[in-house]
């Protein structure tokens, strides 16, 4: 096997003028080194990639549009040769115009990623595209309900604000790996990708191998929140261990991690028009979404990014609209919570501006325009199942919420709570099918191509196949990824499996059980109406001694195995003009609750107690839920206080453990608690991976805001902006004096 | 690009010799926490690595009763100084500034040799050194000589070593009975994150409860551990009341020239000088007795 | 005084790389002696990984940070990552492979996490477990304080900080915190 490292930009934007890869190749142990331009020549594969748009190159080929972007491969049998060969790889680079932020990038008249349009991946159906690469925008959406000019007409007051989330790194403990083997006209892969059968479809495009020829096995990964979610180190494994001939291995340093695939920055200028009572009556957003250099998921994203913009509230004039576009930074990608949190970040923001400026309690303006049953959402849709109100009022009781006496002081330290509720869907459409196989000895297999990350999908999946079949979880084996043997599933993102794969498995364990009355029908010569199955008991109904246990039915009539399929597809889409259609099978409903203490001598904040509550439906693995609901608690405290991806003239600053700060246990609040709401009746397992992340960051901003009154609209809440507005509010107050403080909406923080 | 040759010369003379024979272009290794991540990302590529690991007579610490110094062997671990009962005793903001570096392993492998002669801008015990009025002693080709920390950190990953030189040791002048001191360590993100600001500060009261002693020294806000001799000199004399400290602290935030990074701009380090000079010496006062002297004063 | 003053028993005081720019060196992994043939600049990390084949102690960051990487090295945790292979000659390396006994038993700690199921992806354990294995070698009931002591500088990513010190509590003996809230 031969170990991969890549040779990476060091220019933002620039045409490729020259590789010199003479002294890398004849470094002693370095095997080959390969570039871009090398594997085009080839002709015996594609070179461009990506899941929607085919614009992302292997290896670069004549341009670069990031730094970092991988632009040569060395390879040797002994990593550390790989290393120091590809420090000897020499690129030359005549500079373009470059271009960082997304708002610039948009109609950027000097700075433009791709002069001519890139293909669409042709089986990516379910993306209507309204690209538009002259201003470098890789996909638009927008949702129009009512008539937004005349809901602003009708307002009392119209907020407007700009609020910005920056780019961030999912930062899974272990970094992007594959093994690729591409000898003998076959490919087999063993990659780290929440998304098998995606690159499966990738991979064998890019190698022109039917699918049945492409095999990808997925072990469990060390982590993926996103990061992992579209080809991204697969293509070039891939591709060079066909030029080589033998098997290629290529695991991501840290470094490159940070520049793989990050958070999509954002920024959005929200205008709300709200009534005296706190009635929200129109909203108009336009949201720029950091791309990256390439299009990733992003042209999926900015549905979500565009309704998500609404909120759980009932708006009824309503114009939101959000832009994908590319800019010379790291692809963005995939990442735990999708586009929401930015969303969120946004909107939850200014509902509390808008809540002091009432005079309205935060809670209680929440009360007052949070969806009910009934209400339709701005896609078009009429909800039911909403339990805001319930989560609302529950979490504001755990965290002691007091309209009356918001703020504690001590001296410097002054503490205070937030709150913010969140809506949030699931992609839709979407599908998952799965196959459970019952043995002669009663132990069942599950074989799914849901990907273990750590999100307990195995667990959590046995849990919910032996409560189907009514027997001992410890009897189900559940799969790991091997799309050889394992069904199809679309892919494992957007808290999507417990709710698709599960329900997939609920089909397979249904259908099983029909086999197994057929068999045991005849096994007991009874017709199959007259048996019932209990407890993992097959008995003619009413006489308790004629039993069988499902292993014996199978054991009995000689089958070997009994197999039950399941497939779950569920239908739906939203027209990218209007926004109209179905947004999502079923929304997750979130709410979170926030004590802070702030230091207001260093601006520095610290979380105190977090309380979320989350409608899950159905719970099927309450220990699975609760890491859950921490992992967003980690995510969410991050996002808050200290992770940034730091760019300077598109160089990551922050590339490293030691520079980019993730929450240790000490920056954890000590106190936590998630309620996750059950209704059996409703039927439904809803996944847990993200709801409870969007509302953290909001509810700790809220929570800042009551106690010192800054508002704080750019990510993370560092100390050094609470000072600044600390010291800018002093300021103002003392200049102001006594004059009211209209003015000062939209204009400070 | 070839792969350095390693070295466990078994005294000080011999590791003096290995590097003097490789003309600058030997790397020491301590506890090996700063270099191994040099080597590993190309900071440096030496011709030879010489591990201190079998050289004796470098991981004691004891207190030399003529001289009245604490003297730490250069070998010493963060982990092992901070928790030495002598190192409590006679320079407990040592001991402080010591056990707030990074993280646990950190502590138990970096020594305070390391700390010192690799002049990182972003670290804690430096300023307490500072502060301590602490020497280190280096041998080199010409011998033993000792050196301020002061004057051994010019800045930026830049000390006043020559190439062959080896720290010793470090020695700290025990801090007389009654004195309050503090080290207090500023992060403005993770906790476990470098400082942003850190300040050691010591205090020493005279019997009416005026400044007998003052000593403040500024960390990772600047290229290398600030201390305003005349400021501090200005100060002795005077009783420590408000006043007093804010215009002590806001003497160092006007006078410091800070670093701007992803842990604060020149702007919020100086004014977390201005914040922390005055929370270091408050605590140095409330450890110093002081408390309870100026409670009765105000009765 | 100083962890690092045991002598070897033969230092080898200097070692020149050979043609491959490797050097020889001895080093007890979870009880076995074994030579190894490393780079000077290489990692103990790496050479576990990479020569030996144990992957229990794992890279996250590469820099001391989040303490995937982390083993026992005579007896102490220590970083993986920041500890050259070259220095640990004649030391005793013990990685979460070697925490069961002989027959097959997994360690106390182990068995914490496992009945507490204190991970999700897991890929951090190892370092907690070790870190707390050695914290528990000096101090055998550790309170909640020196706990989180030992596990500063371990990441988990996925947060499952809360189950990893009700875990560790439990070793501790000390009571668990989220009873007592
Ligand atoms: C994850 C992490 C977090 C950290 N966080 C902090 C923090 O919060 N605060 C802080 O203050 N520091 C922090 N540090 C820095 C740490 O304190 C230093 O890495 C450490 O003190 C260096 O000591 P060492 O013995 O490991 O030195 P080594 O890495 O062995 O050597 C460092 C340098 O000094 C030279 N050297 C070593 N010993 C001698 C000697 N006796 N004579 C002459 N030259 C010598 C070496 O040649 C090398 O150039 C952190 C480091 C890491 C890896
Ligand atoms: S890999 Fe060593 S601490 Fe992260
Ligand atoms: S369980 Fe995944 S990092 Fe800890």
């Amino acid at each position: 096997m031969l170990h991969c490292r890549l040779v990476r930009s060091t220019a933002a934007h620039a045409e490729i003028t020259a590789v010199r890869t003479g002294d890398a190749a004849a470094w002693p142990g370095a095997v080959a080194v390969v570039t871009g331009a090398d594997l085009a020549a080839r002709g015996d594969m594609a070179v461009l990639f990506g899941p929607v748009l085919l614009d992302q190159p292997v290896l670069a080929i004549d341009v670069v549009r990031y730094i970092g972007e991988p632009v040569a491969a060395v390879l040797a049998e002994d990593p550390a040769v790989a290393d120091e060969a590809a420090a000897l790889v020499e690129v030359d680079y005549a500079h373009l115009p470059a271009v960082f932020d997304a708002e610039e990038a948009f109609g950027s008249d000097t700075a433009r990623l791709f002069p001519e349009p890139p293909e669409r991946d042709p089986s990516f159906v379910d993306v209507t595209l309204r690209a538009d690469h002259e201003r470098n925008v890789c996909n638009t959406f927008t949702v129009v309900k009512g008539d937004v000019e005349a809901g602003f007409a009708a307002a009392d007051l119209v907020f407007d604000d700009v609020f910005d989330s920056p780019a961030a790194g999912a930062v899974p403990l272990e970094t992007h790996a594959v093994v690729a083997d591409a000898r003998g006209d076959r490919l087999t892969v063993w990659s780290s990708t929440q998304t098998p059968y995606i690159t499966r479809r990738q991979l064998a495009l890019l190698l022109g191998l039917p699918l049945n020829r492409v095999r990808v096995i997925v072990p469990a990964l060390g982590g993926g929140f996103g990061a992992k979610a579209y080809a991204s180190v697969e293509p070039i494994a891939a591709a060079l261990s066909r030029v080589v001939g033998a098997p290629v291995r290529l695991h991501l340093t840290r470094e490159e991690e940070f520049v793989t695939s990050t958070k999509h920055a954002m920024r959005v200028r929200i205008r709300t028009g709200v009534m005296r009572d706190g009635r929200i009556v129109a909203r108009e957003a336009t949201a720029y979404y950091n791309a990256g250099a390439y299009a990733v998921i992003s042209p999926r994203k900015v549905m979500f990014g565009a309704y998500g913009l609404n909120g759980p509230y009932a708006i009824p004039h309503v114009r939101t609209e959000a832009h994908a576009v590319l800019t010379n930074t790291p692809p963005a990608g995939a990442y735990r919570g999708f586009a929401i949190n930015q969303c969120a970040w946004a909107y939850e923001g200014q509902l509390d501006m808008i809540a002091e400026r009432l005079g309205i309690d935060p809670v209680e303006i929440r009360r007052i325009n949070l969806l009910r049953d009934g209400d339709t959402f701005c896609t078009g849709e009429t909800l039911d199942h909403l339990r805001f109100h319930d989560l609302l009022d529950a979490a504001a009781e755990r965290i002691g919420w007091d309209p009356d006496e918001p703020v504690h002081r001590d001296g410097d330290l002054v503490r205070a709570k937030g709150i913010s509720c969140v809506i949030e869907g699931t992609i839709t459409p979407s599908t998952s099918t799965a196959t459970v196989r019952l043995g002669p000895d009663g132990s069942v297999d599950v074989l799914t191509s849901s990907v273990e990350m750590g999100q307990g999908i195995r667990p959590a999946l046995a849990a919910g196949v032996a409560r189907h079949l009514g027997i001992d979880p410890a009897l189900v084996g559940v799969s790991y990824v091997d799309t050889d043997l394992t069904p199809y599933d679309q892919q494992t993102t957007a808290s999507r499996s417990m709710y698709s794969m599960g329900g997939a498995m609920g089909r397979a364990a249904d259908d099983a059980l029909h086999k197994i009355r057929e068999l045991a029908a005849d096994l007991l010569e009874v017709d199959p109406a007259d048996l019932e199955i209990v407890d993992g008991q097959v008995r003619v109904a009413g006489v308790e001694q004629q039993s069988l246990s499902l292993g014996e039915v199978v054991r009995r009539s000689q089958v070997g195995n009994v197999i039950g399929e399941g497939t779950l597809v569920t239908s739906g889409g939203l027209d990218p003009f209007t926004g109209q259609g179905v947004g999502s099978v079923h929304w997750h409903q979130s709410v979170g609750a926030a004590e802070i203490e702030v230091d207001t001598a260093t601006g520095h904040v610290r979380v105190l107690r977090y309380t979320g509550g989350v409608f899950a439906g159905e719970v099927v693995d309450p220990v699975g839920a609760e890491h859950q609901c921490e992992g967003c608690l980690v995510f969410g405290v991050g996002n808050a206080l200290m992770e940034e991806l730091v760019f300077d003239q598109g160089q990551l600053v922050t590339g490293t453990l030691a520079d980019y700060m993730v929450p240790t246990l000490e920056d954890m609040p000590r106190h936590h608690e998630f309620e996750l709401m059950e209704d059996p009746e409703h039927g439904e397992v809803h996944g847990l991976g993200e709801p409870a992340l969007p509302p953290i960051a909001p509810a700790i901003s809220n929570a800042l805001y009551r106690a010192t009154g800054v508002r704080i609209r750019s990510l993370p809440i560092s100390a050094e902006k609470v000072l600044r507005g600390l010291r800018e509010r002093r300021e103002s107050e003392q200049a102001a004096g006594q004059v009211d403080e209209v003015t000062s909406v939209g204009a400070q923080g | 690009m070839s792969t350095p040759a390693f070295f466990f010369p078994r005294s000080v003379a011999e590791a003096v010799d290995v590097m003097d024979s490789y003309d600058g272009a030997a790397k020491l290794v301590a506890g090996g926490t700063a270099l191994t991540l040099m080597v590993q990302q190309r900071l440096v590529s030496p011709q030879a690595l010489v591990s201190l690991r079998d050289v004796p007579g470098l991981g004691e610490v004891l207190v030399d009763e003529d001289s009245g110094l604490l003297r730490i062997g250069a070998l010493v671990t963060h982990a092992a100084a901070a928790r030495h009962p002598l190192v409590r005793r006679h320079a407990p903001l040592l001991a402080d500034s010591l056990a707030v570096v990074g993280n646990a392993q950190v502590r138990s492998a970096a020594t305070v040799g390391g700390v010192l002669a690799e002049a990182d801008y972003a670290s804690d015990p430096p300023a307490t050194l500072r502060a301590l009025d602490a020497e280190v002693a280096a041998h080199g080709l010409a011998g033993e000589r000792t050196i301020g920390v002061g004057e051994l950190l010019l800045g930026f990953y830049q000390t006043a070593l020559a190439p062959a030189e080896v720290v010793t040791e470090v020695r700290v002048p025990v801090l007389p009975a009654g004195t309050g001191s503090a080290y207090l360590k500023y992060t403005s993100r993770s906790h476990e994150d470098r400082p942003c600001v850190g300040v050691a500060a010591i205090v020493g009261l005279a019997d009416d409860g005026s400044c007998a002693d003052l000593r403040v020294a500024v960390g990772a806000a600047c290229d290398a551990p600030l201390r305003l001799g005349d400021v501090e000199q200005q100060i002795r004399g005077r009783r420590l009341d408000g006043a007093t400290l804010s215009e002590f602290a806001d003497a160092y935030a006007d006078r410091i020239d800070p670093v701007s990074d992803v842990r604060g701009s020149a702007w919020y380090r100086r004014e977390m000088v201005r914040v922390w000079v005055r929370r270091a010496i408050e605590q140095a006062l409330l450890r110093s007795g002081a408390h309870e002297h100026s409670k009765e004063r105000a009765q | 005084m100083s962890e690092l003053q045991e002598l070897p028993d033969d230092p080898g005081a200097v070692k020149l790389p050979d043609a491959d720019g490797r050097v020889p060196v001895r080093i007890d992994v979870n009880g076995r002696a074994r030579t190894l043939r490393v780079r000077t600049t290489q990692t103990l990390l790496d050479a576990l990984r990479e020569q030996l084949r144990l992957q229990g102690a794992r890279s996250g960051c590469g820099v001391g940070m989040c303490g995937a990487c982390t083993v026992l090295l005579d007896g102490r945790a220590a970083s993986g990552c920041l500890t050259l292979a070259a220095v640990c000659d004649g030391t005793d390396v013990r990685t979460v492979e070697g925490l069961e006994d002989p027959s097959g038993e997994l360690s106390r700690v182990q068995e914490a996490f496992l009945r507490h199921r204190a991970f999700q992806c897991s890929y951090c354990t190892p370092g907690f477990v070790l870190a707390l294995e050695a914290l528990l070698a000096v101090d055998p009931s550790p309170d909640e304080a020196a706990i989180r002591e030992a596990f500063s500088g371990h990441i988990c990513r996925c947060g499952s900080y809360s189950r990893i010190m009700a875990a560790a509590l439990e070793v501790a003996g000390a009571t668990d915190r989220r009873e007592q809230a």
